[in-house]
């Protein structure tokens, strides 16, 4: 037995599942510096109603306008900046990304948090990845003093040794996330970036997460109520099958 | 099911070691040569392995699927990459001991632990021991060895760490060798000992042996200590954001336990 107001609860429960999924992680993550929260996307009115015309036009019968989870988004807007002191932080004041050489072609990334490796390498902090420069990764002679520029030189005891690659995207959405800090460009797109070649390095600083607390505390009070909401359209209907049973039921 | 639980409690391990951290830090404000920690955390992915194949995996994943632009993925929560030391300078207190040097730069002391092994300090507060030998406050020998002789009145450590000693109040000043310093390529990836000392690691590199005043390894000032570099502002405000953070994540383990109640009670 399929039943269209049960499946409206069902659905209901379903969205407000996904986004609690997204919350917890957002909040977890509030102090993760460069991380970009998810939004979930349920699938809006207007698309709804374009579904049930091609249906009606297809002659199949209407269906329950279901709420459905569209896709999880990342939040691209900007985190606060926070000072560190350290050598080899960086932050970028405009919408470029850094470059990492990942394992697999290259990583995108606002988590500014680099560090050396026993080479003298610049290294991510996170998963150690080499940063790359205009000449590939950067490398420091141990022991000297490194400075980043505001346009992204590195000078290695004042003398300019390479320049970050800071990259820009037309599209920073179409990127795909690997996990809502590091960003990779799907093999399928055709997402080209332009070298910024007058980058905002910000030596000294990261960038802090983008979540809000806030704005998380508001989603996890309008689940709870949505979803108590939902879970009574289910008891409802419940109650409503169980006393047309109870009509079927011989009397005794 | 209960994901959203499993991803509270990474978040609430994650802060639990943050505030250790931040205690530690608080705790050796005044201690001479303490390095402040910095807890470094990063997002995870769905599985429990190290962090390359998390990042691996979530590649090939996306590749064989080949899916769209905002697959339906969450997070399942943060933990802590690393706790890396930050060697940036403290400031250089005067105590007016003749026997305490402070390293402005970069350089480490070498320290000969008791099984031979050579260990590096910053704290720079030494002693010498029954027989003249110059030690750290633990009582281990100072490496290259520096011998004070007998009836020594005045000890005199130059900037590049040539120390001179006067015999029996002597005028003339005789030289009995020179500090020598060590700088890491990634002084950050040194492995902590306590007591002030660390010990060289894989990504900390190799110590390349210097003179003070060298290029890069900093020079020695007598009579003085380095302090702490803990920033006990900076350290208070780590602590409020974290808590805060902490008993937001404790709200939401709340507010989500509230709706597994509701679907609970679903069922009459």
């Amino acid at each position: 037995m399929s039943d269209n107001i049960l499946s409206i609860g069902q659905a209901g429960l379903e969205t407000s599942d996904a986004r609690v999924k997204a919350m917890m992680n957002n909040i977890v993550n509030a102090q993760t510096p460069g991380f970009r929260k998810s939004d979930v996307s349920i699938k809006s009115f207007p698309m709804m109603l374009d579904q049930a015309e091609s249906d009606l036009e297809s002659r199949t019968s209407s269906r329950a306008m279901l709420p459905k989870v569209n896709g999880v988004y990342k939040n691209q807007s900007h985190g606060p900046l926070f000072k560190t002191g350290g050598a080899t932080d960086a932050a970028i004041g405009g919408d470029g990304y850094f470059v990492l050489q990942g394992p697999e072609g290259e990583i995108f990334t606002r988590d500014g948090r680099f560090t050396l490796d026993q080479d003298g390498k610049l290294i991510s902090v996170s998963g150690n990845y080499p940063v790359l420069g205009k000449s590939g990764p950067i490398m420091i002679i141990p022991g000297s003093k490194l400075e980043l520029a505001q346009n992204g030189s590195v000078l290695v005891d004042d003398v300019e040794t390479d320049r970050l690659r800071v990259v820009l995207f037309s599209e920073p959405k179409k990127l795909e996330s690997i996990n809502n800090t590091f960003y990779r460009i799907p093999p399928a797109q055709n997402n080209v970036y332009i070298e910024d070649e007058n980058p905002r390095v910000i030596q000294g600083y990261i960038e802090a997460s983008n979540v809000s607390v806030m704005d998380e505390m508001m989603e996890m009070i309008y689940l709870s109520r949505i979803y108590g909401v939902d879970t009574k359209v289910v008891q409802a209907r419940d109650a409503a099958l169980a006393k047309a049973m109870e009509l079927g039921r011989p009397a005794q | 099911m209960f994901q959203p639980l499993y991803v509270a409690a990474t978040g609430l391990n994650t802060f639990e070691d943050e505030i250790t951290d931040i205690t530690n830090n608080l705790a050796n404000s005044k201690t001479t040569g303490f390095k402040k920690g910095r807890t470094e955390k990063e997002s995870l992915f769905y599985m429990e392995k190290d962090f390359t194949s998390y990042l691996n995996d979530a590649i090939k994943r996306q590749q064989d699927a080949g899916v769209g632009i905002n697959p339906v993925e969450y997070g399942t929560g943060v933990r802590v990459v690393s706790t890396r030391k930050d060697f940036s300078q403290g400031t250089i207190e005067t105590t007016g001991n003749p026997l305490d040097v402070a390293i402005e730069g970069e350089g480490f002391l070498q320290i000969r632990m008791p099984d031979g092994n050579i260990v590096y300090s910053r704290a720079g507060s030494l002693h010498s021991d029954s027989e003249g030998n110059l030690v750290d406050p633990n009582g281990h020998l100072l490496e290259p060895p520096l011998i004070l002789p007998q009836g020594t009145t005045s000890v005199l450590i130059k900037e590049n760490g040539v120390v001179y000693v006067s015999i029996n109040n002597a005028l003339e000043l005789t030289e009995i060798g020179q500090i020598q310093l060590v700088k890491f390529t990634n002084p950050s990836g040194m492995k902590s000992l306590g007591q002030n000392l660390y010990e060289e690691t894989a990504s900390s590199g190799t110590p390349l042996v210097g003179l003070p005043t060298q290029e890069g390894y900093g020079s020695l000032k007598q009579s003085a200590l380095e302090q702490s570099n803990v920033d006990i502002i900076s350290e208070m405000m780590r602590m409020i954001m974290i808590q805060r953070v902490f008993d937001t994540v404790t709200k939401a383990v709340q507010s989500y336990d509230a709706m597994l109640t509701s679907v609970e009670r679903m069922k009459a």
